[in-house]
């Protein structure tokens, strides 16, 4: 439980030391990031050899006290955010393209780090809420890092972003009314299928959905992750929506009741596939690169979403594997993404896609990791995006009832298929190639590969994986 | 390495040969010796483990010997004299001319069926090569037909031969096939695919155009040789007591044969022409012969050794006749070098004492002893029919040949051989000898006699009171040529037009517009709505 | 044979072509002899492999290479006949289209990439024939799609863009298909080994309605790749790629992956009793047979050497489908006889074609008249080829032919007799004008000088040729593709 405290307040104290200090020192943050990695998985370890941990604030127990508590999934979470987080420390410090160098952004990252481990850690709904106010106005103002030109696009993130907490806040609140406590065992405990668990469930649920982007929800979400910088793009979009999913997954497999989320689960469910479709297409149609990879995230929560409602239907467990090695596997593949489309973009001297024409002879190496980051998005096996697939569609298809769900699956998968290849076809053609406006960066193009790869390396332990993520769920 | 290998390595080696030194064309033309050895001392049968589907290749029956000697021998004669005809002299011919003969041969040693089949194919394909050589329409179109019914007949072939393949189990030996009834498609899709090879009527259309396309040494051989592998191949395919249809009808149907040919041949305008319609008609004769040893198959063996004997007489004769016409075209025959013309002729048209003579009485000994021999007569007119378009051939080439240089010997003795030969022929081959001596009682020799005499009055008559042209003119249309063309036109369909991509509908794109313009525009205020709504209905969820 | 390495084999054979790719995808433009280097070293170590592979399976061993996957599904790569023969196969072709390429794209740009790419979907090739389980299969199936795709699109051109596009939305569409019909399998059967005679037999009567789901998906997405109509229009397309691209594509990679693939899940996965049990290749049947005639009418009216050619593969290869599908162990010879044969002369006709385009400009048939002067060699082998496909004897195309027609009969379906006749009609329709315009018309610009191909180009072109005719000519000798096909059969079918 100590390391994964360290690997909270490291990136806290870093945020804090360059906030003091008014500097914006790059190794500093990449070292916290990378003892925070550490931490982190040594948290893990000690999570599989021991099991899950908690920890009471200042010795006070619960309802009274804060506890913290270190599940399996928050100690690879830990592990995941750090990792993403030095990576794209790295890039931001390195790219001679990065816009972020010389900003807030290194004290702002360490903020959305600590946000965001704190509310893996957290085990109480008001916690919760604290931890995603903090992330939303730390994302508003890393997205207005872009400039003038972002700042549409923040302000109404900012709204939609408190509106969104004003809605949890309110299902806090009556949560807090009916039961009188706010940490989640408890509140599991206690739940019953009454009228205003279900309103709370509601608000909450309305709130989360907003704050992680989910369709119907998502209009926010591509106009900000596209306008941001590239860095903080890749961190929103592998990170920052990550959060929301997370309370919702255990608002409603340990907090709500079973009837309530077995009603709830076909709703989810269809969202999801609602998102698939919907973002897939707006994805496919997208003018420009980072619009289309913010689209694509839109459409691949879908999955998250789909998994999620379909375990709460029907309690099958072995979805909550697949919804996380969705997370993980999105979260990695997307952070590649957006750094191989931010360096490309700024190279290539245009935010439309068809600027990318020629690129698989300007920068290959970008290029390559975009496909082959697309390729886990799509789930193109052995990557991860396929594991989470397989998980996923196996429960589906056992049943001839099921099965249209996996239709929508199929079609999800098409779609991505289709919006990716359209980006990769572009850069193959040889006739009017876009010149660079300047020297390739190497490194950054490498770097952005990175990721990429360790998504389709997760094919060597994935089995482990699997079954571990599987046991852990439960 | 047994010595039956030799037979179609040989020409294949040669062809090579000849490929890389034009010069060497001696070879290719000598190439059917090493078969017409094997023909006269034939070694045992020989498995060869590796071939194809396992085969075994041999000439052990006299039947198979008396075939193996005349192709070889005709081929070499052909060769020999094609290599004197300057205007053969492209390496295309010579491959062409060693890869038919390859497949001739080969068919001819198989005895299994797929040895066979190989060779046959590998026959009728290549000689599409020796029909066009001369180049131009003629022979580009006589080529196409030719090709056309070729494959056709392969088709239909492979078709027939996997279904009789079914029903004799597998077995590949011919021999064994003798004795296992046959179903009406086998016999149907067999006798069509080996009837566009042999020519019987109605399946003769392309003969008559291919053979005055090709050069005459090529022409000699298909006659002489090629066009037997059709009626072999029905030999030894079919069992022993025929197809599923009556004898009778085969019967019929070869003794039509026999007239049709006969007659068209009478109203050709061309030497070589005509020789391809008394070609047509002899085969009807072979198909004739067929149909008699399978109305009879006790009688197989003799009809058997009759067949061979017919199909070496007449290859003999008319591949010197073929050769003949080919010299006739360009040079005179004087003096004794008309019988060059007129022995085959008349070997042909049955004198007694040419290989003719004696075919035709063994021939009608057959008849005589089977069920139909009231149709006996059938035969006699027959010999007065082919005595008629032999006169029509000779009495063309005599025309033709007036205006030339004079022939010398130094360019034509490959023919003389074969004349000589075909002469000899019913002295050294006992079976021949035996017929030829029979025929010498006075009946006998009557029999032989009188058609030749009929037809000799009535060749007079006409050329004294020659018919107005017009009479003739339907006989030489040729309605399978312009079919031919209609086919090739057919096959090059037009091109598919290249498509178009197809824009998108405007009326699409304005919407999707119009969504977009909305998204962008006013996402809080959608936003907000979709919450309330969201709220809204789990209110009343 | 020691047990220590032969676990490794059949991984060091996907590697021998992986890591030259990988390789040589970091390889400047002009350091053309490593380039060349890596690709002979990897061509003839894949092939010394194959040969070590093939002397073991002959005697009865199996090769098997096995690391954990998904939970109960690990991958394995394994040598047994059945990859062998397209393992073969796979890897001569990519000896001479090697060879091939490197005097095709002599000096031409961007070559790293197109060998890069090239030795990947020579590994996926690979891969997939010595995939040990369906999840492998699918995963090296999917590979071999992104592999293929740059080569698709490698000269870049708005035509070249457009078929790759079309390529990948079918072949995706297909890998998507085969996706779900490999997890429906798994979810009601797990993903056991291939097994000669299939796993599904015990649960027969009790999910069939899944099984036969299930098969239309793997059929459907495998038939993407196989070109089955109505599946086949990103081939003809495709054919803007360059010479080595389309001859290895439809030769080898891509349409025999998918033919393979249904041989595999036809024999290995389902078995032919429960197949026949649950009758679920009669369509597939009539489907192949209908493809068959319909590729060869497509092919009469192409007037582009190249597009005839690909619509020939449309219908040559729904042969091995139609073998396959007839269920019968003589018809299964000559379905895997067929694999080889066509693989064999399809890419000798295909190097023909470039050879003609790259030496003589000549891409239409119209223009081919007088080649046969002008490049005879090439012209021999393209002859050779075509005849083969004909179904003459006693080339290849024959063989193969003999033993489906006998095996049609076997199993008392004489109509596909008439599929076969027909088609071999339709081929000589399309193929003899090509070889009659070569050899016998006169060339209409009166070029006749001998301008025969540069030796890189010509000598795999009549390797190839003469494999035609070898493997014709010697069918019944031991180590014949119909040999391996029957040694194949036997073993599948428990003969």
């Amino acid at each position: 439980m100590n390391t994964a405290l360290l690997s909270l307040s490291a990136p806290l104290l870093a945020a804090l030391w360059l906030l003091l200090t008014h500097r914006r020192q790059a190794p500093v943050v990449i070292v916290a990031s990378l003892i925070s990695l550490v931490a982190a998985v040594f948290s893990l370890y000690q999570v599989i050899d021991a099991g899950e941990q908690s920890l009471a604030l200042g010795g006070w127990e619960s309802p009274l006290g804060i506890r913290l508590r270190l599940m399996p999934v928050s100690a690879m979470l830990l592990t995941f955010t750090a990792l993403i987080h030095s990576l794209v420390g790295l890039y931001a410090w390195r790219s001679r393209h990065s816009q972020t160098r010389h900003t807030d952004y290194w004290p702002l990252s360490c903020l959305l780090h600590a946000a965001l481990a704190a509310l893996w850690l957290s085990h109480d709904i008001f916690n919760w809420y604290v931890t995603l106010e903090l992330l939303g106005l730390v994302a508003v103002v890393m997205v207005c890092l872009a400039g003038p030109k972002a700042y549409g696009a923040a302000l109404r993130y900012l709204l939609l972003s408190l509106a969104a907490s004003l809605c949890y806040l309110l299902g806090v609140a009556l949560l807090y009314g009916v039961y009188g406590v706010l940490d989640v065992s408890l509140l599991a405990e206690a739940a019953r299928a009454d009228p205003s668990t279900r309103t709370a469930l509601m608000l909450m649920t309305v709130g989360l959905m907003l704050k992680a982007a989910l369709w119907p929800l998502h209009l926010w979400l591509p106009a900000a992750h596209s306008s941001a910088p590239t860095a903080v793009s890749a961190l929103l979009s592998a990170l920052v929506v990550k959060g929301p999913l997370f309370i919702l997954w255990l608002l409603w497999s340990r907090v709500a009741p079973e009837e309530l989320g077995q009603a709830a689960g076909p709703w989810l469910a269809l969202a999801g596939v609602g998102a698939l479709l919907v973002g897939g297409w707006s994805a496919l149609r997208a003018p420009l690169i980072k619009l289309m990879v913010a689209y694509s995230t839109v459409a691949q929560l879908g999955y998250a979403l789909l998994a999620l409602g379909l375990m709460l239907h029907w309690r099958e467990l072995s979805l909550d594997a697949a919804l996380w090695l969705f997370v993980l596997a999105h979260g990695l593949a997307k952070v590649s993404m957006f750094l191989a489309a931010g360096e490309m973009q700024s190279t290539l001297g245009s935010r439309r896609l068809d600027s990318l024409k020629g690129a698989t002879q300007t920068m290959p190496v970008a290029m390559f990791a975009f496909a082959v980051a697309g390729g886990s998005l799509i789930g193109l096996p052995p990557s991860g995006g396929f594991l989470a697939k397989w998980l996923l569609l196996l429960p589906l298809l056992q049943n001839p009832a099921h099965w249209p769900w996996a239709l929508g699956v199929m079609l999800g998968t098409l779609i991505s298929a289709a919006y990716v290849f359209r980006v990769v076809a572009i850069s193959f053609d040889r006739a009017r190639p876009t010149s660079p406006d300047f020297n390739p960066d190497r490194f950054a193009q490498w770097l952005s590969l990175l990721p990429a790869l360790l998504v389709w390396g997760m094919a060597l332990i994935s089995e482990q994986l699997i079954l571990w993520l599987t046991g852990a769920t439960l | 390495m047994s010595l039956w290998l030799f037979v179609p390595l040989v020409p294949l080696l040669a062809a090579v040969i000849c490929l890389r030194w034009p010069r060497l064309r001696l070879l290719v033309a000598l190439a059917p010796l090493p078969a017409l050895a094997l023909a006269l001392w034939p070694p045992a049968a020989v498995d060869i483990g590796w071939l194809w589907f396992t085969s075994r290749w041999g000439a052990e029956s006299l039947f198979a010997r008396y075939l193996l000697g005349f192709t070889a021998l005709l081929w070499t004669l052909a060769g020999l004299q094609a290599r004197l005809n300057e205007s053969l002299r492209s390496r295309r011919f010579w491959l062409f001319w060693a890869l038919s003969l390859t497949g001739n041969l080969l068919l001819l040693i198989a005895v299994d069926a797929a040895s066979f089949y190989v060779g046959f194919t590998l026959m009728s394909l290549a000689a599409y090569g020796l029909i066009i050589e001369q180049g131009g329409p003629a022979p580009r179109q006589a080529g196409r037909l030719y090709l056309q019914l070729a494959i056709l007949g392969e088709m239909l072939l492979f078709a027939g031969l996997m279904l009789r393949l079914q029903e004799t189990g597998q077995v590949l030996l011919l021999s064994e096939w003798l004795q296992i009834p046959t179903g009406a498609w086998t016999t149907a899709l067999l006798l069509l695919g080996f009837g566009l090879k042999a020519g019987f009527w109605p399946l003769h259309v392309w003969l008559p155009l291919a053979h005055p396309a090709a050069p005459a040494p090529a022409s000699a051989v298909l006659s002489g040789a090629m066009i037997k592998a059709g009626v072999l191949g029905v030999w030894l395919f079919m069992p022993a007591s025929g197809g599923a249809l009556s004898p009778a009808f085969w019967l019929a149907l070869g003794l039509f044969s026999a007239f049709y040919g006969a007659l068209l041949g009478m109203g050709q305008q061309q030497a070589k022409k005509a020789l391809a319609y008394s070609s047509i008609s002899q085969m009807g004769y072979l198909l004739a012969i067929v149909a008699l040893a399978w109305q009879q198959p006790d009688a197989r063996a003799g009809l058997g050794l009759l067949l061979a004997l017919f199909a070496l007489h007449h290859a003999l004769a008319k591949g010197a006749l073929f050769m003949g016409a080919g010299l006739a075209a360009h040079h005179r025959f004087h003096g004794w070098q008309q019988l060059m013309l007129w022995l085959p002729a008349l070997a042909l048209a049955g004198l007694p004492l040419l290989s003719g003579g004696a075919v035709k009485t063994l021939l009608k000994k057959a008849v005589y002893d089977s069920d139909v021999s009231h149709w006996l007569w059938l035969f006699s007119l027959g010999s007065v029919a082919t005595a008629l378009v032999l006169a029509r051939a000779l009495w063309l080439m005599n025309r033709q040949s007036r205006a030339h240089s004079p022939l010398r010997l130094s360019r034509s003795w490959p023919l003389l051989v074969l004349v000589v030969l075909s002469l000899l022929a019913p002295w050294l081959l006992s079976s021949l000898r035996a017929a030829m001596l029979d025929h010498f009682e006075l009946s006998g020799l009557w029999a032989l006699l009188w058609p030749l005499l009929v037809a000799a009055l009535i060749a007079t008559a006409v050329w004294r009171w020659p018919p107005p042209e017009k009479y003739w003119r339907f006989l030489q249309a040729s309605p399978a040529r312009r079919a031919s063309l209609g086919v090739k036109r057919l096959w090059q369909m037009p091109a598919k037009p290249a498509s178009l991509p197809k824009p998108g509908s405007p009326v699409w794109r304005g919407w999707e517009r119009r969504c977009n313009r909305l998204w962008q525009r006013q996402p809080l205020g959608l936003t907000v709505a979709m919450m309330s709504v969201l709220l809204l209905l789990g209110w009343f969820w | 044979m020691s047990l220590l390495w032969t676990p490794f084999l059949p991984l060091a054979i996907v590697l021998s072509s992986l890591i030259p790719g990988l390789l040589i995808f970091t390889l400047r433009e002009e350091q053309q002899r490593t380039r060349v280097a890596l690709n002979l070293v990897g061509v003839v170590l894949k092939l010394l492999l194959v040969v070590v592979m093939l002397a073991g399976v002959a005697q009865g061993f199996t090769f098997r290479f096995q690391v954990p996957f998904l939970p109960g599904v690990p991958l394995i790569l394994q040598g047994d006949a059945l990859s062998l023969q397209f393992v073969s196969l796979s890897s001569l072709l990519w000896l001479a289209t090697t060879i091939y390429a490197i005097g095709y794209f002599r000096g031409s740009p961007l070559q790293s990439r197109f060998f890069g790419y090239f030795s990947l979907c020579v590994s996926a090739t690979v891969g997939l024939a010595l995939a040990g389980n369906l999840v492998t299969f699918l995963l090296f199936y999917e590979l071999l799609t992104l592999a293929t795709f740059p080569l698709v699109v490698h000269k870049g051109t708005a035509a070249a863009l457009d078929a790759g596009r079309r390529y990948l939305a079918y072949t995706m569409g297909g890998g998507t298909l085969t996706l779900m019909g490999v997890a429906l399998l798994h979810s009601v059967a797990a993903t056991p080994d291939f097994t000669a005679g299939g796993y599904l037999a015990p649960l027969l009567g009790e999910v069939d309605v899944s099984l036969t789901l299930a098969f239309a998906l793997l059929i459907a997405g495998l038939g993407v790749k196989a070109a089955l109509v109505p599946l086949h229009g990103w081939l003809p397309r495709a054919m803007v790629a360059p010479a080595p691209v389309s001859a290895l594509l439809h030769a080898v990679a891509v349409v025999k992956a998918g033919a393979f693939g249904i041989i595999r899940v036809v024999y290995d996965v389902y078995g032919v009793e429960t197949v026949a049990a649950l009758e679920l290749t009669r369509p597939l049947l009539y489907l192949a047979g209908f493809t068959i005639v319909y590729g060869s009418l497509m092919a009469l009216r192409q007037r582009d050497i190249k597009k005839r050619l690909a619509f020939s593969t449309v219908s040559q290869v729904s042969y091995i489908t139609l073998g396959v599908a007839l269920l019968g162990p003589v018809a299964a010879v000559g379905a895997l006889a067929h694999l080889v044969h066509q693989g064999l002369m399809k890419v000798t006709l295909f190097y023909c074609a470039g050879s003609f385009a790259e030496t003589c400009g000549v891409h239409q048939v119209q223009e081919m008249d007088g080649l046969g002067r002008r490049m005879p060699l090439t012209m021999v082998a393209f002859t050779l080829a075509a005849l083969g496909m004909i179904g003459i004897p006693p080339l290849a195309g024959f063989i193969s032919k003999w033993y489906l027609g006998w095996g049609a009969l076997a199993v008392d379906e004489p109509w596909v007799l008439v599929v076969l006749v027909v088609s071999g009609i339709l081929n000589a329709a399309y193929f003899l004008p090509m070889i009659y315009r070569g050899w016998f018309a006169a060339s209409k610009t009166g070029e006749c000088a001998r301008t025969e191909a540069p030796a890189m180009l010509l000598w795999p072109t009549l390797f190839t040729a003469a494999l035609v005719v070898l493997v014709g000519v010697f069918a019944a000798f031991d180590l014949s593709p119909l040999a391996w096909a029957q040694l194949i059969v036997d073993r599948e079918f428990g003969l």
